[in-house]
């Protein structure tokens, strides 16, 4: 087992900057996802790790090595890609055998080291198939076996289960986080753009964004304590409505005003003047009649996803997007809103950093 | 830090060495039988040589032999003594006969197959059988059923009303139509093939708006078809070209290596060949295949220019 | 007549039309190998008739068996073959070689030297017939088969085929090779070539075709009648009046033509298809 270790790694492919001073670190047995929308530099990272791409600057350390100068097959990390790469001329059996086989294990042993992997992944019946004779979800267990069977202390996925269809992909999400993280307590890298992926498999999630890194942190500190407005509108769905803003001090009160409305905050936020305050659509207040300190809105569109719906609400010439009560029916063509004062969040304006929340 | 021989260079270094191994034979041979005789062509245009002798520099001699061949040949010498220009003036015609009336025929033959037809397979397979025939079997095939009693004067007088039967391999009027005959029936049904998957990709959609548009099944093959598949059109055309103005297997068989009656199948290829195997004059054949290479450049380059550029 | 039924009736006679026009054709294009067929169990003096008979009365096999019993001909069957062989292997080799080093591998030069040997599609094989006969002469291997195979085994249309199918492969498949140990010349074994079957079987079919027809480079390059192929060595015997009827040319000629016509019959399907996609024999 071994921690992952990325030092100031930068990828540039000719002026295109891939990824831009990566520091992060990935612990012994962790889970880790990258997550990202897409062209961010995820599968770039992983692809260094992995070796396949050269980092134009900077240390990458697997358990206390440098592999900058290591070959990928001798990093002791495993990959499993997207499209699953199986050797289509080869059986399973073929598949799972190979890097053995490249490595120049005995035959015997060969034999014995996939049995046991196929074993261990239930795929033992279909060892004498080949992979277009595979369901989707068996051809990722026999990806995942043939990484398996090199005993990587490093596991690498990039958007392993987007091939899949949405079903299964719930259920193989849940078997994977099984395997990797409970069963064979392996140090994990896991490339997704999908956030529900990331929320519900990661122990660790690090948000990049056109090659940097914006957060790291437990599914709950990125969620509950997004960094900044990135990373708050990137995770969370609907996303997190933002507006701006000016936050003044008046009689010992703390009043954010943002011209149609004003709130007052709970307590002194640090700073004073332009400000961008956010708060997610599930965390509004809704009255259906006129109300001190409510703001109307028209609506322009409900959206209803079984039991939740969530009315697009004009906000002067701005549009965001608030969480209906259950009760409301579709014929409503106004509301009255107001955020949460406990559930909000404030942003300086021009570094987009979270200040408060 | 990275020493000199990081993984990536060694890697790296591996990969050109083996990248450069494997083109290395294919490289080398393309190199000394392509480009190296391309250069070597060109040098020897300029010398007069017996393959055996020395190599004796003539300048622009051998060009200036092609060119007297062709002023003798406009000013009405006999074919022997201007084979070049007749050879030419052969392989001209013989063009114009066969790239039109090929490309034409195959795109008729694909629009009648192009329909919802059975046995659509079988026509294709027996259209296509003869371009997988050698054009030297097709052609000693043929002089039979081009004899006067043979089986093409046969079919003619059943068709024609008071056809005479022909002798056409040892007529100076009608050996090249013969020959020409025999190439149509080699290439168009190759060509006709080609067309058919052109216009079976041509998207149905297209053809159905201008339906709803009220274009009749003449208008659409007008309107649609042709503009659609004129990129095929250019490509068989050049392809036609290229093979037509090099002939040489139809009539060193059909004509014989002189040429036939009067010459009345002599090519310009032949003419390269006896220049070089027959009159021992490799520096002439090695200027008149440079001729060759201009006219056939000209042509395709023209073409193409006008009509677009080639596209399968 | 309704408007409908009149319709129906156009329909109908285009059909019909259609049928006609193409039925007339298959028949000229199958006419020749029919009459081939047919005449080749004839005595001349009856395939020869006017007009034409098309039972074979006497049926007979002596044009076979008079071609059988010149030597020559089954040398030139053999040589033929060997030939075809040649450059079928030769092709298969080192044009898959060639293909996966520019679709999947960088060197330095690499697409320089793409494009040059595509240039050479350009150039007519008359410009370089004569140096390269020089050259073949001074390598002391005229009138040999493997000199003029030698010509023949790398063609740049097999290459630039070869190339176009490596690069459709998909790139996760490679690198997934890479991370399981291969190198570049193992990944052309174990996953490029086993991958690479179609494309090899389309240029060994071209090469087979195109090979076992030639006759310019045939004619050229083998001198002596024992060591001519199939094409040359029929028109030779044709020209130089080898039999007095014609019936063992034709007999010939159908041996000759027998393995690519039922080469083609049996791959019809892959060949058509194949053969529009790369665009053409010539
Ligand atoms: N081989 C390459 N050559 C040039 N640019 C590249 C190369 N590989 C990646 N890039 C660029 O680097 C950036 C990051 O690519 P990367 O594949 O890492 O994105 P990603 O986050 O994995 O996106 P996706 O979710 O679409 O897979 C992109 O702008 C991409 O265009
Ligand atoms: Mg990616």
């Amino acid at each position: 087992m071994a921690r992952v270790l990325l030092k100031n790694v930068t990828k540039k492919f000719g002026n295109v900057i891939a990824v831009n001073k990566l520091n992060l670190e990935i612990k012994d047995g962790e889970f880790m996802v990258l997550l990202g929308p897409s062209g961010c530099g995820k599968s770039t990272t992983l692809r260094m790790i992995a070796g396949l791409e050269t980092p134009t600057e900077g240390e990458i350390w697997i358990g206390e090595q440098l592999v900058n100068e290591i070959d990928p097959t001798k990093r002791n990390t495993a990959m499993v890609f997207q499209s699953y790469a199986l050797y289509p001329h080869m059986t399973v059996f073929g598949n799972i055998e190979f890097p053995l086989k490249m490595a120049r294990v005995p035959k015997q042993e060969r034999i014995k080291k996939v049995k046991e992997v196929a074993e261990f992944l239930g795929i033992s019946e279909l060892l004498n198939r080949k992979p277009s004779e595979l369901s989707g979800g068996q051809q990722q267990r026999v990806a995942l076996a043939r990484a398996l069977v090199r005993e990587p202390e490093v596991f690498l996925l990039d958007e392993p289960l987007s091939n899949l269809d949405a079903k299964i992909r719930t259920q193989m999400r849940f078997e994977l986080k099984k395997l990797l993280s409970y069963e064979l307590k392996i140090t994990t890298i896991y490339v997704t753009h999908d956030q529900v992926e990331a929320m519900t498999m990661a122990d660790r999630i690090a948000v990049m964004n056109r090659g940097v890194l914006q957060q790291v942190g437990t599914p709950d500190e990125i969620f509950y304590k997004p960094s900044n407005t990135f990373v708050a509108t990137f995770v969370g769905s609907p996303p997190m409505n933002l507006i701006e803003g000016e936050i003044l001090k008046k009689d010992n009160k703390v009043i954010f005003d943002a011209g149609e409305f004003s709130l007052e905050l709970p307590e002194d936020v640090g700073i004073e003047g332009k400000a961008v305050l956010g708060f997610r659509p599930q965390h509004v207040q809704i009255a259906k009649e006129e109300k001190a300190g409510f703001v109307r809105g028209k609506i322009l569109g409900i959206e209803k996803l079984g039991v939740e719906s969530y009315g697009h609400v004009t906000y002067g010439n701005l549009e965001i997007v608030i969480q209906l009560p259950e009760e409301v029916g579709s014929n409503i063509t106004e509301v009255y809103w107001k955020p949460k004062e406990d559930r909000i969040y404030i942003f300086d304006s021009k570094t987009k950093k979270l200040v408060y929340g | 830090m990275f020493s000199s021989f990081s993984f990536y260079e060694k890697a790296r270094n591996k990969e050109i060495v083996a990248g450069l191994s494997l083109i290395s034979i294919a490289v080398i041979l393309n190199i000394v039988f392509g480009y190296f005789a391309m250069m070597f062509a060109l040098y020897l245009s300029f010398f007069k040589w017996d393959y055996i002798g020395e190599m004796q520099f003539v300048g622009l001699k051998n060009f200036e032999i092609v060119i007297r061949d062709l002023i003798r040949g406009l000013h009405g010498a006999p074919y022997l003594l201007s084979p070049f220009y007749t050879g030419l003036k052969n392989i001209l015609i013989y063009t114009a006969i066969v790239v039109p009336v090929q490309t034409f025929l195959a795109i008729v033959l694909a629009a009648f197959a192009n329909q919802k037809i059975k046995g659509q397979q079988f026509f294709k397979v027996s259209y296509f059988l003869p371009a997988t025939t050698s054009s030297v079997i097709v052609a000693l095939i043929f002089i039979w059923l081009f004899m006067k009693n043979g089986f093409i004067n046969f079919a003619l007088a059943h068709i024609i009303p008071g056809f005479q039967p022909i002798d056409w391999i040892n007529s100076r009027e009608y050996l090249l139509l013969a020959i020409a005959i025999v190439a149509i029936w080699g290439t168009s049904g190759h060509f006709m093939v080609s067309f058919l998957a052109a216009m079976q990709a041509i998207p149905k959609e297209i053809y159905e708006a201008a339906m709803l548009d009220g274009a009749g099944p003449i208008r659409r093959f007008f309107f649609i078809t042709i503009p659609m598949l004129r990129p095929m059109i250019v490509y068989v055309v050049v392809m036609g070209l290229i093979g037509a103005l090099q002939m040489f297997d139809l009539a060193w068989v059909m004509a014989g290596a002189n040429g036939g009656p009067g010459g009345a199948g002599y090519t310009v290829a032949l003419d390269i060949y006896n220049e070089a195997f027959t009159r021992i004059r490799p520096g002439v054949a090695a200027a008149k295949s440079w001729f060759l290479f201009a006219i056939i450049f000209t042509t395709t380059y023209l073409f193409q220019k006008k009509y677009g550029r080639a596209m399968r | 007549m309704t408007p409908k039924e009149k319709e129906r009736l156009i329909r109908r006679i285009w059909i019909v039309i259609t049928y006609v026009v193409l039925l007339t054709f298959a028949l000229v294009y199958l006419m020749p190998f029919i009459r081939s067929l047919v005449a080749s169990f004839m005595t001349w003096a009856q395939a020869s008739r006017y007009p034409p008979e098309w039972i074979p009365n006497p049926f007979t096999l002596e044009n076979y068996q008079k071609l059988f019993r010149l030597e020559l001909f089954p040398r030139w069957i053999r040589n033929t073959a060997l030939y075809a062989g040649l450059i079928v292997a030769g092709n298969v080799m080192f044009t898959s070689m060639a293909g996966y080093a520019f679709a999947r591998l960088k060197f330095p030069g690499r697409d320089v030297i793409f494009s040059a040997l595509l240039s050479l599609l350009m150039i007519p094989m008359f410009v370089t017939l004569v140096p390269n006969y020089i050259i073949i002469y001074k390598l002391g291997l005229i009138d040999n088969i493997f000199g003029l195979a030698l010509l023949g085994i790398t063609n740049v249309s097999s290459i630039f085929l070869m190339r176009q199918y490596f690069m459709s492969l998909s790139n996760e498949i490679f690198e997934a090779a890479r991370l399981d140990g291969c190198g570049p010349i193992k990944a052309f074994f174990y996953i490029a070539l086993p991958l690479a079957k179609p494309a090899l079987g389309a240029v060994a079919v071209y090469q087979f075709l195109g090979s076992w027809n030639a006759f310019i480079g045939p004619l050229i390059f083998l001198r002596s009648p024992e060591n001519f192929t199939l094409p040359v060595g029929l028109s030779f015997a044709f020209q130089r009046a080898m039999w007095t009827e014609y019936t063992p040319i034709i007999a010939g000629s159908l041996v000759a033509s027998a393995p690519t016509i039922i080469l083609f019959l049996v791959l019809n399907k892959y060949l058509i298809r194949g053969i529009v996609v790369t665009g053409g024999k010539g």
